[in-house]
């Protein structure tokens, strides 16, 4: 069976041609060929197609070097064989330095078949490496763009710590350029929490030891204070089956985490509104039911009255019921109040915290008359920022108690100022030299419907009216007191 | 037996529906002495005989306690709990005379040994049932052991 050869002959003699045909069919080829001895033809007939170029060294036209030099320039790589009669030893040479792949002398043609094989093979796996070479070429390129390019920083570390290559966004979320990472330890980079590190390094020993593959998050601060949440993904890098470095890639997931922990506070604060509204229910079904029981009652003994014609206690009878439709009255109205807070609030503005206090005292002036209270304020208060008309609720709400709690005190004081500031908010006071409240109640005292004494009068409303439109403020209010020593009660409002 | 021999303790802050309960009491014809306490720190102070009623005997406990839940300063399930966590005052039979029907209430007056749980009806005839049955049950027909001095 005969083996297909696309031949072209740089040759000048027929006869010599022939004899090359001959030793090639001999040798088992099909040789379909051209033979050519100047250089346009040969330049007309070289193409990629051919399998094999056999070229006579010198031709009075042309010579082999020249062929091979033209061959090259064009970028091409047949496999070129010298067949010459006259066995110039240099010229030979240069021809080989050139390219050629092997040389024949007429007088010994038998080798020819060989040689074309040889030629043939050798092109074959020159053509498979260069493959070879071309796709990895190509792989590296399409590693190094993808490495370059992701969005995800990505670092290679070396067993020992050393930052072995580090992609653009290692280097912005390590806020430091690429020759300020590579070659130094990760652990110099002073953009670790050094709480984490230890739990850095336990993680990392046990990556190489084949024990951790999961993704793990640490949290770290970097050279400009910053704190960043990372979620690391490794994987290892193995070279003949030894591991030689670790792939990282740091997702940045700060934000996420910041959105987790907000979502964790709304929860949270959601959770503790629900507790809120819940105790808010609960104590208004029991506060709002107690009077239709007391009512009832006395109605039913208002008739058994009438029937026995005891007049007297139908009197007292009726004035109960009047008292209990006062107190459920009383109730709703503050009820009412207190679920406006946060609802219908007034445009906030600056006030003058003196004006406030003005306001409310012109409110509980009869009250003040009555008891022969003294009211002393601080000059040159500071300006806060809030609704005006609920403030002075807050303001007229801790005088009325003031009053109400003032005891047998045959001078009556309240005293009204600012003493420091909190978290950059003043803090305000108004103090009494009443009857005070012992330690156990200053909590109790802020809920609704928790009246300390039975018998004043009022809901129980007012503290909790008044810690709800400080709270709006986002203000705090609590009190410091002792019993027969009188109360302050001191709570923040936002500055101007 | 000490002077005052009181037989019932009714802790109730609003002084009409104190009224109303001693009213229905009478109606029943249970006249006992009875002591009433406006918040549940006096409760306290009088039934371990602290305080205002610091000259009281703790070993002449009062047959019942009538107590209301919604109470100042110390509410009256704290009541309840100091009363049956003391071994001097636990036999006191306690029965919880409230408007709140809220099942948490009832729930946590049982587990810590309330011995009824009334709701106050919003109906006339029946609160004076209910106070009828609380007298006769814990006044005439209850038999609590007598106090041992430890």
């Amino acid at each position: 069976m005969s083996l297909p050869l696309r031949v072209l002959m740089l040759e000048d003699s027929e006869m010599d041609a022939e004899l090359v045909l001959y030793e090639l069919r001999r040798a088992g080829y099909e040789p379909d060929w051209r033979r050519v001895d100047n250089e346009a033809d040969y330049l007309s007939c070289l193409s990629t197609d051919l399998d094999v170029i056999l070229a006579d060294y010198s031709m009075p036209q042309f010579n082999a070097l020249r062929a091979l030099q033209l061959m090259k320039e064009r970028g091409m790589d047949m496999p070129f064989i010298i067949v010459t009669g006259t066995a110039g030893e240099e010229a030979v040479a240069e021809c080989m330095r050139q390219g050629a792949r092997d040389y024949l002398l007429k007088d010994r043609l038998g080798r020819l078949g060989s040689a074309v094989e040889h030629a043939l093979q050798e092109k074959r796996l020159n053509d498979e490496k260069k493959q070879a070479l071309n796709a990895l070429h190509e792989n590296e390129e399409k590693y190094r763009s993808l490495f370059e390019s992701s969005p995800e920083p990505i670092m290679l570390i070396g067993l020992d710590g050393t930052i072995l290559d580090c992609n653009q966004a290692a280097q912005i979320i390590a806020n430091r350029p690429r020759k300020e990472l590579i070659g130094k330890s990760f652990q110099d980079l002073g953009v670790l929490d050094e709480t984490n590190m230890p739990v850095i390094m336990q993680r990392f020993t046990e990556i190489i030891g084949g024990k951790l593959f999961a993704p793990f998050q640490i949290r770290v601060i970097r050279n400009d204070n910053k704190i960043l949440w990372l979620e690391i993904h490794v994987a290892l890098l193995k070279k003949d089956d030894a591991i030689y470095a670790i792939q990282v890639i740091s997702r940045d997931i700060t934000e996420q985490k910041q959105i987790e922990a907000e979502r964790e506070n709304l929860i949270q604060e959601l959770a503790a509104r629900n507790a809120e509204l819940e105790q808010f229910t609960y104590t208004v079904s029991h506060d709002l039911k107690s009077p239709l029981v007391t009512i009832n009652g006395y109605l039913g003994y208002i008739e058994q009255d009438a029937a026995s014609g005891n007049l007297e206690r139908l009197k007292q009878d009726t004035q109960r019921i009047q008292d209990a439709t006062n107190k459920m009255h009383a109730l709703l109205t503050e009820l009412l109040e207190l679920s406006r807070i946060g609802r219908m609030m007034n445009a906030p503005e600056n006030i003058s915290f003196e004006e406030i206090v003005k306001d409310a005292i012109d409110i509980v002036h009869g009250q003040l008359e009555k008891r022969d209270v003294t009211i002393q304020t601080q000059p040159n208060l500071p300006i806060v920022y809030g609704d005006r008309q609920r403030l002075t609720e807050v303001l007229q709400n801790l005088l009325d108690n003031a009053i109400k709690y003032m005891g047998d005190q045959t001078n009556p004081l309240v005293e009204i100022g600012q003493h420091g500031e909190e978290d950059d908010k003043p803090i305000f006071f108004v103090k009494d030299n009443g009857i005070g409240i012992a330690p156990e109640y200053h909590e109790r005292i802020f809920g609704l419907f928790n009246k300390l004494d039975p018998n004043m009068d009022g809901t129980g409303i007012g503290l909790a009216l008044v810690k709800r439109i400080i709270e709006f403020h986002k203000g705090s209010i609590w009190v410091e007191s002792k019993l027969g020593e009188g109360s302050t009660f001191y709570f923040t409002l936002p500055k101007e | 037996m000490s002077m005052e021999n009181i037989e019932i303790l009714l802790v109730e802050d609003n002084p009409n529906d104190e009224e109303l309960t001693l009213y229905a009491l009478r109606e029943n014809n249970i006249t006992n002495q009875i002591q009433v306490a406006r918040d549940g720190a006096e409760a306290l102070e009088y039934l371990f005989c602290t305080g205002a009623f610091a000259g009281r005997q703790i070993n002449d406990p009062p047959k019942v306690v009538l107590l209301d839940l919604k109470l100042p300063k110390v509410d009256g399930l704290e009541v309840l709990e100091r009363i049956k966590a003391d071994e001097r005052t636990r036999t006191i039979p306690v029965v919880v005379l409230t408007s709140s029907h809220e099942e948490r209430d009832i729930v946590e007056s049982y587990q810590l040994g309330v011995n009824s749980y009334i709701v106050k009806p919003v109906d006339f005839e029946q609160f004076n049932e209910a106070i009828r049955h609380i007298g006769l049950y814990w006044m005439l027909l209850n038999k609590t052991p007598l106090y041992k001095s430890t």
